[in-house]
């Protein structure tokens, strides 16, 4: 049954200490509303519309300004939360520093979607198969956490592979907003890549998405980040893969056939509506597969 | 024959930019009426089972329900009219699928609709579900439908088939299946009911057959059909799912605004409209096929079974066309046909673009392609060998003294999509990107055909104005197809090449305008305008008399071309001798029949001239098949149609890309999944996938023009044809590209590879 916008308060705020206030009122209440925040809607607009969430109260962040660019300082790539991927995917600093990112944000949904939807949004919905978070993963990110403690702001920053404890869940509480994500730079000599499976071209969630980051010196892997989404509650690095060809020559067929047994086993996907755990894990591997010869391509 | 002014042009559709612009209104966009309720649909939520009781006191109280509406209510019959008259409007004994209409829920704002639905509980004791043919068979199956579960059996017995294997050097069988196809139109069902003064009812709505939905309104309400009017709003596409399915829904919502006395609304969410409509019927085949060693084809058998759900409603007719179409188009001297319409505990399968064609159409061309492959030969000139050519018989035993256009559009298919030299170039493709090319030919009886006769007919009138513009009326619809257009050209060259700016067609009505038939079976075009034709050449004549008496000429001397009327040098303009027509009391309205012409069938022999005309296309598909991840990439796609001649070629083209891109969403993603417990798990465009933009290739569209001399300016129907081969070509190429049959639709990825991997697929 449809939950009607009518039963929700509303509020749209526009600096993240107002943000703050207004859901930490809500989180003290006795009455405990339940507390969404709102950026590009493409997630919880659809999820309030099944009735798989229903806010007691939203809070619309897209007039909060600090919540929004890409900046670079230094060796640290620093994207606030609220930016959209059309953003993401045309930002010069982003194209130069993480192409495995933008090649990932820009195969995401459709034009209108890319328009709209959030990287922070995107994170915060914990979907196994959020297209963003494997190149995330790679890229060794960090979140940035702000939160009201005794009336006064707290920021703290989280390693991205501690952020998302299941389907759908992450250890944001009642009262925390995710402000950003943050990334070194990699080595530039690194190389990325990324390559999702959908049900076709364009507007398609993943049935299986593969994150990869390495550097590789004369056809030799001197370290290899992989990522896998859709494949497991949420998504995850394949460290056994990982650890396995690091050290290992890249054009050894037999160590790609191995590698690629090894990745089936780190994983557990699942059948369900989009397609069946046997077509998954098995496309661990042809991912891994054509990961490999991309990276090692140059 | 005459040059053509109008006809043959491509011109704006007139409905173009009032669509675009948003002006145009839909039914949920009609202003609000004084008084205006809203209406929510009280579902069955199991497959099947008895009601034992439905508890609606809560419901009633909530804050804004005004009535719950039940099938004891309903003054008339519980009855929609169609074929069989066994499809109800409410459930009252029984519910027969998941989602089935038990009730009504009326109140003054959608909000309240939700809590009182929450509120009905309706006491159902479960009966076992049959959600597969094949049980629904079984002849100890429990009767889901009073008429029993096998709706028809339709048969072609033509020659022998026995001594007709006993000929053949080659037999080949196979096994073929095909899946639910959804409408996926832009608008969701939504229809409007207001009650008159006069103890009648109007109904707005978006639809294909408005007359349906007026004799459907009339039963319920048990009320005289002239009662009763239907208007047609602006309707966002249909492709056969509205040529029933609002019959039913105009009914519940009429019986709601005929207790409270207040106009109330039904619009549906996308989710509501799939669960609740009707689809492409899924079905089962096992075909056998015999040739001698040159191809010639001596014996085909096929069996058919198609999934129907829990009524009748259009089944009887599918089915017919499906047996009609299962031996494709081809000279076969000894056939045996057995189609049967099954009943499911599930919603009722429909029209759907096609019509129970491409399901046989994919079967028959991939056994064909099997067929070839045995033999060794080319696929396209198997089908050269066999294909049906003027003069010729078809299986049904009927002859085509004209208009069969077939073999120009296998020739002009294989000539610009360079076929020989891309089927060459894809046998040596190597690698795990395969590349393949494959073939369809097929035909489409154009219009109601035999199983249709009683209502095959159309009226239309044409009134021109003082001021010499035109407005012409029929009962048949556009629904996004460009009917407008098409009959805007043939009234503007039928009123001598006037320009197609000085003509308008009036909003469909029940009240003011003729009943066309329904707009259904690629009809619109030959009967509707054929209708108009005769309707414009009447009017004509008489201005023709006036322009005579004024250019000092015999009538019949007249030339009337460009929307003048000539002799020799001097000439008038159409509007001039209109407005002298008026001035001088000549009448300047005309209506007309057009009666389609006889068509026969004998039901044991499935023998019989089955359909006045058939429309004749070759598709050839190219695809690459990734066979590690069992991606299937359409890269191009020739369509080649023979449409008798095109009205408006752009709008042929549209039409062929319009219907290629359904048909690769058929062929390739489509797939409603239903639950163990009847339900329909994918309800909505994120789970429901059809193609996107980046999905689609680059399409060939070729126009073949064979006339039918029957048509208006030789014209026949043609609108379902583009989606009906790309199963079947699709199909084909990707049995090319991987070596292994395709056997079933949609060929999705995970089902390529299971061909590969000794693991299989479970099933879908």
């Amino acid at each position: 049954m449809h939950h009607s916008i009518r039963d929700i308060d509303y509020y749209k705020p526009t600096s993240i200490d107002e943000a703050l206030q207004i859901t930490h009122q809500f989180c003290t209440d006795p009455q405990q509303k339940d507390v969404k925040f709102l950026a590009g809607g493409t997630d919880l607009i659809p999820n309030i519309k099944d009735g798989n969430v229903r806010p007691g109260v939203i809070v619309e962040i897209t007039d909060i300004g600090e919540l929004r660019g890409i900046t670079q300082e230094n060796d640290q790539i620093l994207i606030k939360a609220g930016t959209p991927f059309d953003e993401i995917v045309d930002s010069p600093i982003l194209q130069k520093t993480a192409p495995v990112l933008v090649n990932a944000c820009g195969q995401i949904g459709g034009v209108q979607i890319r328009n709209r939807a959030t990287i922070g949004g995107n994170l915060v919905n914990a979907s196994p198969s959020g297209d963003s978070i494997p190149p995330l993963f790679v890229l060794k990110s960090r979140l940035h956490i702000a939160s009201l403690s005794d009336g006064k702001r707290v920021d703290k920053i989280v390693p991205i592979e501690e952020f998302f404890i299941g389907a759908g869940k992450t250890i944001l509480r009642g009262g925390e907003l995710l402000t950003a994500v943050s990334f070194p730079v990699p080595d530039p000599q690194s190389k990325g890549f990324f390559m999702k499976l959908g049900q076709r071209r364009a507007m398609t969630i993943s049935k299986v998405s593969i994150a990869l980051l390495a550097k590789i010196s004369d056809s030799q892997i001197d370290w290899i980040r992989i990522a896998l989404g859709a494949v497991a509650p949420t998504v995850i690095r394949a460290r056994n893969t990982e650890s396995f060809l690091s050290g290992k020559n890249v054009d050894d067929s037999d160590t790609i056939q191995q590698a690629m047994e090894i990745i089936k086993s780190e994983v557990s996907p699942i059948d369900d509506i989009r397609s069946y755990a046997w077509y998954r894990r098995e496309m661990c591997a042809v991912l891994l597969k054509r990961g490999l010869l991309s990276v090692k391509s140059g | 024959m005459k040059e053509l002014d109008i006809v043959g042009k491509s011109i704006d559709r007139p409905d173009a930019r009032a669509k675009v612009s948003g002006r145009a209104l839909y039914c949920d966009d009609l202003p609000s009426v004084s008084g205006l309720l809203y209406a929510g649909i009280i579902k069955s939520p199991v497959p099947a089972g008895r009601i034992k009781g439905i508890h609606i006191e809560d419901a009633l109280s909530v804050d804004g329900v005004v009535d719950i509406v039940l099938a004891h209510h309903i003054p008339g019959k519980n009855l929609v009219p169609l074929i069989f008259d066994d499809w109800i409007v409410l459930a009252d004994k029984e519910v027969r699928y998941a989602g089935e209409p038990i009730g009504v829920v009326v109140a003054e704002h959608p909000r309240a609709l939700d809590i009182a639905l929450n509120k009905v509980k309706v006491d159902i004791e479960p009966l076992p579900a049959l959600l597969s043919p094949f049980d629904a068979m079984k002849p100890d199956a429990r009767k889901i439908n009073p008429r029993g579960n096998i709706f028809n059996h339709h048969k072609i017995r033509r020659g022998d088939v026995e001594s007709g294997f006993a000929e053949a050097d080659i037999v080949v069988e196979g096994e073929y299946q095909t899946g639910y196809q959804e409408h996926a139109y832009l608008e969701p069902l939504s229809l409007m009911a207001k009650p008159t003064p006069d103890q009648g009812m109007q109904v707005w709505g978006g639809m294909q057959c408005p007359f349906y939905v007026q004799s459907a309104v009339a039963t319920v309400l048990g009320i005289a059909l002239n009662k009763v009017e239907v208007i047609q709003t602006t309707t966002g596409g249909a492709f056969g799912g509205k040529e029933d399915v609002p019959s039913r829904f105009a009914g519940i919502v009429a019986l709601a605004a005929w207790r409270s006395g207040r106009a109330v609304r039904l619009t549906f969410s996308r989710e509501e409209d799939i669960v609740s409509t009707s689809k492409r019927h899924p079905s089962f085949s096992r075909y056998r096929i015999g040739a001698r060693r040159d191809g010639r084809l001596v014996a085909c058998t096929a069996e058919v079974i198609m999934d129907a759900g829990a009524y009748a409603t259009l089944s009887p007719s599918v089915s017919w066309r499906a047996t009609v179409h299962c031996c494709g188009p081809y000279r076969i001297p000894n056939v045996r046909v057995d189609v049967y319409a099954v009943a499911t505990n599930k919603v009722p399968a429909g029209a759907f673009r096609g019509f129970g064609t491409p399901q046989v159409i994919f079967a028959m061309e991939r056994v064909m392609d099997e067929l070839a492959n045995q033999l060794k030969m080319d696929p396209l000139e198997l089908r050269r060998r066999n294909i049906l050519r003027r003069g010729d018989t078809t299986v049904t035993g009927q002859r085509l003294p004209w208009s069969v256009g077939l073999g120009r559009t296998l020739q002009e298919c294989a000539k610009k999509s360079n076929w020989k030299k891309r089927r060459k170039a894809a046998e040596q493709s190597t690698g795990t990107k395969k590349r393949g090319i494959g073939c369809a030919t097929f035909l489409y009886g154009v219009g109601l055909g035999a199983a249709g006769r009683k209502i095959d007919r159309a009226e239309a009138s044409v009134q021109v104005e003082g001021d010499g513009s035109v407005r012409f009326s029929v009962g048949t619809t556009e629904m996004g197809q460009g009917m407008e257009s098409v009959l805007t050209q043939i009234v503007a060259e039928a009123l001598g090449g006037i320009s197609p700016g000085l003509v308008t067609m009036t909003e469909v009505s029940t009240s003011r305008v003729q009943d066309s038939g329904p707009t259904v079976a690629s009809r619109a075009t030959y009967m509707s305008g054929n209708a108009l034709r005769i309707a414009c050449s009447q009017i004509l004549n008489r201005m023709r008399a006036v322009a005579g008496e004024r250019l000092h000429i015999p009538a019949s001397r007249v030339v009337v071309t460009g929307g003048r009327f000539k002799a020799g040098t001097e000439e008038i303009d159409f509007r001039e001798i209109a407005c002298e027509c008026f001035e001088r009391h000549v009448p300047l309205s005309a209506r007309a029949l057009y009666d389609s012409p006889p068509t026969s069938w004998d039901a044991e022999t499935g023998q019989g001239k089955a359909y006045v005309v058939y429309s004749y296309a070759t598709h050839i598909a190219e695809v690459e098949v990734d066979t590690e991840t069992g991606i299937v990439s359409v890269l191009r796609f020739w369509a080649a149609h023979d449409v008798g001649k095109a009205v408006n070629p752009q709008l042929v083209e549209g039409q062929i890309e319009g219907g290629v891109v359904q048909g690769i969403g058929y062929a390739l993603m489509e797939s409603l999944l239903t639950a163990n417990d009847g339900h329909i798990l994918n309800p909505d465009f994120e789970t429901y996938i059809i193609p996107t933009s980046k999905d689609i290739p680059e399409i060939y569209p070729i126009i073949v023009e064979s006339p039918y001399p029957e048509g208006p300016f030789g014209a026949k129907g043609f609108g379902e044809t583009p989606l009906m081969g790309c199963g079947a070509a699709i199909a084909n190429a990707v049995s090319n590209a991987i070596g292994r049959p395709i056997t079933r639709l949609p060929i999705l990825p995970e089902d390529i590879l299971a061909l590969f991997k000794i693991c299989s697929a479970p099933n879908r």
